[in-house]
């Protein structure tokens, strides 16, 4: 027993004289950095923007989530950082993320926006409340039991008549991706816009607040929903 | 970490053997029935059921639509939330959830621990701030001390839910004269109902189509002919055409202390869903093919309404462990 103790306690000692190990797969990192704007000017909840120079937008809350962030190393494979973030426009811990990849070199960044089929079942309630698809983030639709993808409300004018507006697109053949190919720099930061202005007026089609206030993915606005999630890629673009 | 071990040794010692004994004669439930034996949690359940504190202006509780006396349901066409927003559909009645597969008229969920949480976060019920709700919890130490018996943690979302849940899954009504009947006791229906019995099993009327089997409820969904509405029902959920309009169908249990009837409330009273069904519905372009028109003399209505009777479980409708908690 004597000697089973000495022996343990030797052991310990020479872990701990050991200088710390070289991680055994180094690392190294990219930032992403988000802004909503339009037409290149910042936009946070609370805030005002225009459409088409003619409506007068309030912002009162916008959400993404964006899934499945990878980036792509020179010799074609994709390495997944992250599976999940919620950009929260108000929150702006929620619109920085560093995250860390393999070293090495790589050349693209692509991301989902909204979730996949598989994150899109998670259960809300097993999540801590800080967590990016928590019920505590407001995103669930309890009665499907899936996800808003985009979730912005605010008011809409054109001279004295106002609209309140909620637009809350999601479901599995929403889920789009954006890509971008460049060759990224070990822990630069790429600072990327996402254009409101872009998101109701893209390459599938227009949608006016006004004419189309409510959006929630129903069979009344299954087209809108579409409409707004099929813009969405282009509505982002990178400014470094 | 000793406090984490005595708290885990307590969550333990809650997991008692207390889980009622499940009606053998409805059949093996759909839903897990894991968490009813933590006693904890599902005093935990009761208490936040008929807290008002999870709405948006502190005063609507999960009790305030769902009172025990009519079967959980509420007598109203439609419940207000929160500020008196107006709900949508007729309030349903809550008991033998267990034995259910899908939940809401869109049976777009498919457990209860994710169904507890719908009225909580919509926007017309509940509606409470969910990024306020973990603290709104964890406020209250009576509840703090059941989650901690009954999970080993302090209440957050997941303790919410399956506390709830385990609540919930307790509601079984199974004693009515019906369930005697079906146990044996021939003589627990009264001949009327007996004779309204044997109508409702009849081909003639058919309603034993869709309200089936010793829950008298089925786990498909259907348009039972009411007029059109803006309502897609189960199309809301698969945004299918062929699934617009239609809803599930719901058991006849308690039916006779659920009234109105039908998701939109329309119907009043169960004489008037008779008339509805003999006149083979309104003729809605999606009504189901089952249901056509047939004749009912009085007297036939009058055995109907005895054998629906015969569904009121009313031990289940007074059982004090599903009363709201002495404060």
């Amino acid at each position: 027993m004597r000697l089973l103790v000495l022996t343990c306690l030797a052991a310990i000692s020479l872990v701990s004289c050991q200088e710390d190990p070289q991680p055994a797969n180094p690392t190294q990192t990219f930032t992403l950095e988000f802004a909503v704007v339009d037409e290149g000017t910042p936009v946070v909840p609370g805030g005002t923007f225009q459409l088409w120079d003619s409506v007068n937008v309030n912002l009162d809350i916008f959400r993404m989530h964006l899934a499945r962030i990878a980036f792509r190393k020179t010799e074609g494979t994709w390495v997944e950082a992250k599976d999940v973030v919620l950009l929260e426009a108000d929150k702006p811990q929620t619109m920085r993320y560093t995250l860390s990849v393999p070293t090495g070199s790589y050349n693209a960044f692509r991301f989902g926006i909204g979730l996949d089929s598989v994150l899109n079942a998670s259960n809300p309630v097993s999540f801590p409340s800080s967590h990016p698809l928590s019920a505590a983030k407001g995103m669930y639709w309890s009665w499907a039991m899936m996800y808003r993808f985009i979730l912005t409300e605010g008011r809409a004018a054109v001279g004295s008549t106002q609209v309140n507006y909620a637009h809350h697109p999601g479901r599995n053949d929403m889920f789009r991706m954006f890509t971008h190919e460049a060759p990224l720099a070990a822990g630069g930061t790429t600072q990327l816009q996402f254009d409101l202005e872009a998101l109701y007026d893209g390459p599938s089609g227009i949608v006016h607040p006004m004419i189309s206030p409510s959006i929630h993915t129903t069979p009344v606005d299954l087209a809108d929903a579409f409409i707004l999630m099929n813009n969405a890629p282009a509505a982002f673009s990178v400014v470094n | 970490m000793f406090r984490g071990l005595l708290i885990a040794l307590v969550a333990g010692a809650c997991t008692s053997p207390h889980v009622s004994t499940l009606p053998t004669h409805l059949g093996p439930p759909v839903q897990d029935t894991a968490g009813m034996g933590n006693s904890a949690a599902v005093a935990l359940g009761r208490q936040l059921f008929y807290a008002p504190d999870f709405s948006l202006d502190g005063k609507v509780s999960c009790g305030s639509c769902h009172i025990q006396s009519l079967a959980f349901a509420d007598g109203k066409s439609t419940s207000p939330g929160a500020h008196g927003r107006p709900g949508q559909r007729n309030t349903p009645g809550l008991y033998n959830l267990l034995w259910k597969k899908h939940y809401l008229s869109e049976g777009g969920v498919d457990a209860l621990e994710r169904q507890v949480i719908v009225p909580l976060l919509t926007d017309f019920e509940m509606a409470v701030p969910p990024e306020q709700l973990q603290a709104m919890l964890q406020r209250n130490p009576a509840w703090v001390q059941l989650s901690l018996q009954a999970y080993g943690k302090q209440p957050d979302w997941e303790v919410f839910s399956n506390s709830l849940a385990a609540f919930l899954k307790h509601l079984v009504a199974a004693n009515s004269p019906y369930d005697r009947y079906l146990q044996g006791q021939e003589q627990a229906l009264s001949p009327q109902a007996r004779a309204g019995l044997a109508l409702f099993e009849s081909n003639r009327l058919g309603c034993a189509q869709c309200h089936q089997g010793p829950l008298l409820q089925a786990e498909f969904f259907a348009n039972n002919g009411l007029p059109d509405s803006t309502d897609y029902g189960r199309g809301l959920f698969t945004l299918n055409d062929s699934d617009f309009y239609r809803f599930p169908v719901p058991s006849l249990r308690n039916v006779a202390v659920t009234a109105p009837y039908m998701h939109n409330a329309s119907l009043t009273t169960l004489e008037e869903v008779l008339q509805h069904y003999a006149r083979g519905g309104a003729g809605h372009r999606r009504q189901s093919p089952l249901i056509k028109p047939f004749e009912l003399t009085d007297a036939e209505v009058e055995q109907l309404l005895h054998f629906f009777n015969s569904l009121t479980d009313s031990n289940f409708l007074a059982d004090p462990r599903w009363a709201p908690p002495a404060s």
